[in-house]
């Protein structure tokens, strides 16, 4: 819940705005792909069912659909944007075929997921995962001048997940201050709207035990890998090396982490941003 | 590529969640049907040609979702449409209430004086029908919007709403662009809000 809440609200205000990300995205890799689109005025409404349904809405071979959610599960919940990013600039030589005209291309952006082969997601989860690191969602709220409120699940995942125990459910109304909370709960439209019940009751119950982290780091390397690399599996009396192997992936991530976080303050501070 | 059409006419289909749009659109452009029920989410479009008074005319059919929340995605697609489409369910009471309102979305967001078709869609369903249709043709009438019963299921009228709509549309376009003798020098005719006669030979690529 912590993670798909934004697509269950009551309106689209907060998916409207993490879709453009993907065109700030794709401004940031592939400039071309985000002029086309500028120029034939096609909205990012294309993937708004990818979003939504974190693309099982479009795909229908399960394996496939298992595999996304497995990536999704493991990420922070922008994560399907640079999913839907990736998979349309993976497709940009369909795209360059395809006649410039807004519906024909709308028409194609919609059956990307069906076009799209097993072996083929995995290379674009890898870019998905690579350009994540490199523009994070925070970035992209410059970029594309939409910001998101606080009490998006994306602002309040790191925390909810820091927080995660199994004895002591996770409250939104905890995480943020009371005054953000309710501020924002008042400016609904609809004061008495399912998320102001939701919100109050929004419980996660998630052991934070160390194999549990050890399996999501470990889980993330592989997935950005694309594979299960050899080295790992071939020695199974070594039953320590998934460990080792999650623990130096770990490391090497959460290190370029910071370096980014600080990178991206030290350009923040130079006004990079405008 | 040359156009192999004379006239493109954009058409939107519109109606509570649940009416049979997808369906419709299904049967008008694949002549399928299925019983599941998968929601839209967004908007969708089918393409399927026809031949009407001798000209071959493309309708580019756009499906969009009917549930309450995808309303302001769903809006910003009426704009160049040449004709709307608004579907309830025989069966289903508050679908047809709901038409004033479809019809008040399409006053707020679509082009002007574009044309409007009211169908009501699962007239198989004969036992289970709360809306008859001198209710449904007195409600229309006042607005003056022609109006249809249609089944998908056995897709009875289905052709017919279509081309009824592709013609009123084509009498619209070809009475303004004989008026104008507006013809093809636009360079982009399709994107056009008003429907152009693009017989010359402009075209895309590929």
């Amino acid at each position: 819940m912590f993670v798909r809440r934004d697509a269950m609200a009551c309106n689209f205000a907060l998916i409207t705005k993490q879709l453009q990300y993907i065109n700030g995205i794709l401004l940031l890799k592939k400039s071309e792909i985000a002029d086309l689109f500028n120029e034939l005025e096609i909205p990012p409404f294309y993937a708004i069912s990818w979003v939504l349904t974190w693309f099982a809405h479009d795909i229908s071979d399960f394996s496939i659909v298992a595999r996304l959610y497995d990536f999704f599960l493991v990420h922070h919940p922008s994560a399907v944007l640079y999913v839907s990013a990736a998979l349309v600039s993976f497709h940009w030589p369909k795209i360059l075929n395809c006649e410039r005209e807004f519906p024909e291309v709308h028409s194609l952006l919609s059956k990307l997921p069906k076009l799209t082969e097993e072996s083929d997601w995995m290379s674009i989860l890898s870019t998905a995962e690579v350009w994540m690191l490199y523009h994070p969602y925070t970035k992209l709220q410059f970029v594309t001048q939409q910001f998101l409120p606080q009490w998006s699940s994306y602002n309040t995942f790191e925390k909810t997940w820091m927080q995660l125990e199994q004895s002591n459910p996770v409250k939104l109304c905890e995480i943020l201050d009371q005054e953000t909370l309710f501020h924002n709960l008042q400016t609904m439209p609809d004061k008495t709207s399912r998320f102001a019940v939701v919100s109050q009751n929004i419980n996660v119950a998630a052991p934070r035990d160390i194999s549990l982290i050890t399996q999501y780091v470990y889980n993330a390397f592989v997935t950005s890998l694309g594979y299960t690399p050899k080295w790992v599996t071939e020695d199974k009396n070594k039953s320590n090396y998934k460990t080792i192997v999650a623990v130096a992936a770990a490391v090497t991530t959460s290190v370029s982490a910071y370096l980014l976080m600080v990178g991206g303050q030290a350009l923040l501070n130079k006004g990079y941003f405008g | 590529m040359n156009p192999e059409y004379d006239y493109l006419f954009k058409l939107l289909l519109i109606g509570d969640s649940g009416v049979g749009k997808s369906c419709l659109l299904l049967r008008f452009a694949d002549d399928t049907y299925t019983e599941s029920y998968i929601s839209t989410i967004g908007v969708d479009f089918k393409i399927r040609t026809i031949e009407l008074d001798g000209k071959t005319v493309k309708l580019q059919i756009w499906d969009t979702a009917g549930q309450e929340r995808f309303r302001t995605i769903t809006s910003s697609y009426y704009r160049g449409a040449h004709g709307i489409i608004v579907v309830y369910d025989v069966t289903d009471a508050d679908s047809f209430k709901n038409v004033g309102l479809w019809l008040n979305e399409i006053e707020r967001y679509a082009s002007e004086g574009v044309n409007k078709l009211l169908v009501g869609n699962k007239c198989d369903l004969s036992d289970q029908r709360v809306v008859d249709f001198t209710q449904a043709k007195e409600f229309a009438d006042a607005k003056g919007i022609p109006v249809l019963e249609t089944s998908a299921k056995d897709s009875t009228n289905v052709e017919q709403a279509f081309l009824a709509m592709a013609k009123q549309i084509k009498n619209r376009v070809s009475a303004t662009s004989a008026s104008t003798q507006q013809k093809s020098d636009d360079k982009t005719p399709l994107r056009a809000g008003l429907g152009q006669d693009i017989a010359q030979d402009n075209g895309g690529c590929c």
